[in-house]
């Protein structure tokens, strides 16, 4: 398997010719991936810059009908995308199935949001100014995705943004460049236009160089992160620094919080189904249990025996207490019968989502990349007056 | 109401009045409609009645339970899968649209592309069906917006396509079912609606179509009015078949969605560019031959322009050959019957015989009006007040601003409208003081936009088609309220005893 560096609407290697090789889990050498240089870089900064006010302009219908496009041609490269992501970030065949579906399920809601950066009108003084808001997108944005739904994540990156007119720099995982190299082509398939979407492999080792070097870009004009919070740290500080706005999706473990009052087999079966391994959902999750004394050896007798790690604590107020130390968490879970409580319980908890007797999975595939969200995320408003085009009243 | 009221055309009983051409035969339990240009018939369609239509809203009933109960996505999947599917019913849409209706091929791709863009927004706003929360120091309160059940649709023959499709994807979108009473004037193009979103995998009876015989309309329409499921009703037609519709809906207190008549004024400001101000009167005044609720029924044009602005308009229209001649992108075809090319006849007569210059057309043959212009239109000319809906463009001079505005809102309508001007800021600020639902500054009336409202204000009817406001029309809100804890019995719930209201 081999990948090449999509800049402008070309796949090429790399400047120097330099790339790196791809692993599967056991570290067998899988393929080679064009490695990217500080100018690969700057170049795809640049077809993204120069393809912006083009694709800006588009009829967001025709934006609507490529995006959908995608979706059909992430179908028919099912099995060459199956093939890769199993070998490089080791998935089973039914979890690659399902991250294509939740992929194909984000790209439809960004194709039904492509019309859906609107604006405002407000209403005129007595001065006779017209005033609106008017969203626009931003520019040439960065996308960097996780490598542990290497399909959806990598999807999610990148659509919102496009279908409301941004253009795109995606830095592929190096944990799984040719699964990301396969989703560039899918974009290619559905026929945006060149430079619409830039696809970078970066070798690890110049990874975090690179990655700086694209988020000082004075064209960059949005960055988005899903991975480790350790990294998340370090993109938001240098985005803050460049004052370029920044969507970080950083892993955290998922509190799963188990009250006295609990129906106990459920909980079990959540914590079962989360202890261990990658989860059907969009991310991984491994979940911290935290379970009230009243429950808490009822619970234990009912585990399996390798699930015996679990946080005891007095009451929910200690539990929510626990939940939160860790900071936001991507997921919760409050597993009680009393739905009032619990659900007042979850408006304090610190997640991104909370389940309430349902497994702690990060359960919107677009999280605050999609909807309105990501239609605030991904666009600029654009305040604009204008003097004597509007009287005081109607008539 | 009389038996006709309920369509604007005359339909037939025991045949037409001496003179007149049949636009119907009723036999053997089918109604077979007549090709308004030749007589052959056009489609041939169950006679159906109250009966039959009661069992069709019956069976859309039926259907309520499990297409609302699907998520979004297999909605959208659905709605989208029917835009796509278009392009292979196009042939058939294409033949039922002209025999029907005497639809130009230019008229039949308008309705495929604007009905396209119809579902595809529809199966966008499946996504958008959202409802709210609040919290306050009591509890939470939810507003769930909800499907209502059976919608009632009810769509003209002038867009048959377009805004048959129009009257229900919203409709199912928000996952209700929905009875589509189709035109008598064209049942086999609103038929094809049906096929084209089951070949599109809806449920049985989500959609159903009530075809009849002209003489049946009112007791159809008041028969789905007044069934217990039918919750929402919409109707895109006559004026004075929406105030019908309106007061049955009234009678059974169901909300409706009304888009009727109009008489749209464009106004040419003396800045105007002239060019491009003759080509949208052109194109607003005898496309589909003015059958268009939206068509530019009063050229409004300020007096220092008015000459160069007529002479132009009288080239566009003599150029505008009826029967078959292309021009301006598009060409004339016959008017839904001949009784109709008759009124428009009698409209031009009247305000040429009132003091309007005849300044090109005036003639016709069978179904086909000449493109006609009419220069000094006043107030007294019927054609000044009533809805014409034929291929003639009334110009209306103006001495000022003021007076310009002043004829715009000088009607019972208030759809659509459309100012001319180079002057931007002063188009904006002339836009606000025209009483319409639209408004396009530098463009045509007609214009058609499923992601955008659509609709009108006094006697063009009242609720908006398109757009996010769609969602109010198609669905009902509920406010579900959760208190932290039980209120502490009836004294609590009272004003000042400190429980929230």
């Amino acid at each position: 398997m081999r990948s090449e560096l999509l800049i402008g609407g070309v796949w090429r290697p790399a400047a120097n010719g330099a790339s790196f090789p791809c692993h599967d889990r056991t570290g067998a050498v899988v393929g080679q991936a064009a490695a990217a240089t500080t100018a690969d870089a700057l170049a795809a900064v640049e077809a993204a810059q120069v393809a912006f006010p083009g694709w800006a302009a588009t009829d967001s219908s025709w934006r609507r009908g490529r995006i959908l496009a995608v979706a059909h041609a992430l179908a028919e490269r099912q099995a060459d995308l199956t093939d890769a992501a199993m070998a490089e970030a080791g998935a089973t065949a039914e979890r690659i199935k399902h991250d294509l579906q939740l992929a194909t399920a984000i790209l439809q809601e960004a194709a039904a949001f492509a019309a859906g950066a609107g604006g405002e009108v407000i209403p005129p003084g007595r001065d006779g100014r017209l005033s609106v808001s008017v969203a626009r997108p931003r520019g040439a944005c960065l996308g960097i995705a996780a490598p542990d739904a290497p399909i959806s994540l990598a999807v999610r990156a990148v659509a919102m943004a496009v279908a409301v007119g941004n253009t795109m720099v995606f830095k592929a995982s190096s944990r799984c460049p040719v699964t990301h190299r396969l989703i560039g082509n899918c974009f290619c398939d559905a026929g945006l236009p060149p430079g619409v979407i830039n696809v970078l492999s970066v070798a690890p080792d110049n990874a975090p160089q690179i990655i700086e070097t694209l988020i000082r870009a004075e064209e960059i004009r949005h960055v988005n992160f899903t991975g480790p919070a350790c990294v998340a740290r370090i993109i938001g500080r240098v985005a803050g620094e460049a004052l370029t706005p920044a969507l970080l999706d950083a892993d955290g473990s998922a509190p799963l919080i188990v009250l006295d009052d609990a129906d106990i087999a459920t909980a079990v079966a959540a914590a079962v189904a989360c202890g261990f391994g990658p989860q059907a959902g969009c991310r991984p999750a491994t979940c911290r249990v935290i379970v009230t004394e009243g429950i808490a050896d009822d619970f234990l007798a009912a585990l399996p025996g390798q699930l015996k790690s679990v946080l005891r604590v007095g009451d929910a107020g200690a539990a929510v207490r626990e939940a939160n130390a860790g900071g936001c968490s991507p997921a919760a879970a409050i597993f009680s019968r009393d739905t009032v409580g619990a659900l007042k319980l979850a408006e304090g908890l610190e997640a991104v989502i909370c389940h309430i007797n349902g497994p702690p999975l990060p359960g919107e595939p677009q999280g605050g990349f999609g909807g309105r969200a990501g239609i605030a995320e991904f666009t600029v408003l654009r305040r604009i007056t204008i003097a004597g085009a509007a009287p005081p009243g109607p008539l | 109401m009389t038996r006709s009221e309920l369509e604007q055309d005359q339909p037939v009983d025991g045949g037409p009045p001496a003179g007149e051409v049949r636009t119907h035969l009723v036999a053997d339990g089918y109604c077979l409609r007549l090709n308004p240009v030749d007589g052959s018939v056009a489609s041939r369609v169950p006679a159906q009645g109250p009966r039959e239509a009661i069992a069709v809203a019956n069976a859309a009933a039926g259907a309520f339970a499990g297409w609302s109960a699907t998520a979004p996505a297999e909605r959208r999947a659905v709605l989208q899968r029917a835009a796509e599917l278009i392009p292979s019913f196009a042939g058939e849409i294409h033949r039922s649209m002209r025999d029907e209706t005497g639809a130009t091929d230019e008229w039949v791709r308008f309705n495929l592309d604007v009905a396209r863009r119809h579902l595809e927004v529809a199966a966008d706003l499946t996504g958008r069906i959202t409802g709210g929360v609040r919290r306050d120091g009591a509890g939470l309160s939810f507003s769930f917006r909800d499907p209502v059940g059976v919608c009632l649709a009810i769509a003209p023959w002038n867009a048959p396509f377009v805004l048959g499709i129009r009257s229900v994807a919203t409709a199912l979108a928000c996952g209700n079912t929905a009875v589509l009473k189709a035109s008598e004037m064209c049942p086999a193009t609103h038929l094809l609606i049906a096929r084209l979103l089951a070949a599109a995998d809806l449920p049985e009876g989500a959609l159903g179509i009530v075809t009849h015989a002209p003489d049946r309309a009112e007791d159809i329409v008041g028969a789905l009015i007044g069934h217990d499921a039918v919750r929402r009703v919409n109707f895109t037609g006559s004026t004075r078949a929406g105030r019908i519709v309106a007061g049955l809906a009234a009678r059974h207190l169901k909300r409706c969605l009304l888009e009727l008549g109009g008489k749209a004024p464009l106004i040419v400001l003396e800045d105007a560019d002239l060019d491009a101000a003759v080509e949208a009167a052109t194109f607003g005044a005898f496309f589909n031959q003015g059958q268009i609720c939206m068509a530019t029924d009063r050229i409004i044009v300020l007096e220092p322009v008015a000459e160069a602005f007529v002479g132009r308009l009288r080239a566009k229209a003599q150029a505008l050959q009826t029967g078959g001649i292309w021009a301006g992108g598009f060409r004339l075809g016959p008017m839904i019957s001949e009784s109709v090319a008759g009124r428009i006849g009698e409209l031009v007569a009247d305000a040429v015989r009132k003091g309007a210059d005849l300044v090109a057309g005036g003639g016709r043959r069978g179904p086909f009006v000449d493109a006609t212009v009419l220069d000094r239109v006043e107030p007294g000319m019927t054609i000044y007040a009533e809805e014409c809906f034929g291929p003639v463009a009334s110009i209306c001079r103006a001495r000022s601003e003021d007076e310009a505005i002043g004829i715009a809102n000088d009607t019972r309508y208030g759809l659509s409208a459309a100012i001319f001007s180079r002057d931007v800021n002063r188009a904006l600020r002339l836009s606000r003081r025209i009483e319409c639902g639209i408004c396009h500054i530098n463009g045509t009336t007609l214009n058609d936009r499923p992601d955008l409202p659509v609709g009108g204000m006094r006697d063009s009817g009242y609720g908006r088609f398109g757009g996010v406001q769609m969602l109010d029309e198609f669905s009902e809100t509920k406010w579900v309220d959760l208190p932290d804890s039980p209120p502490g019995g009836l004294a609590a719930m009272l004003p000042g005893a400190g429980a929230r209201l």
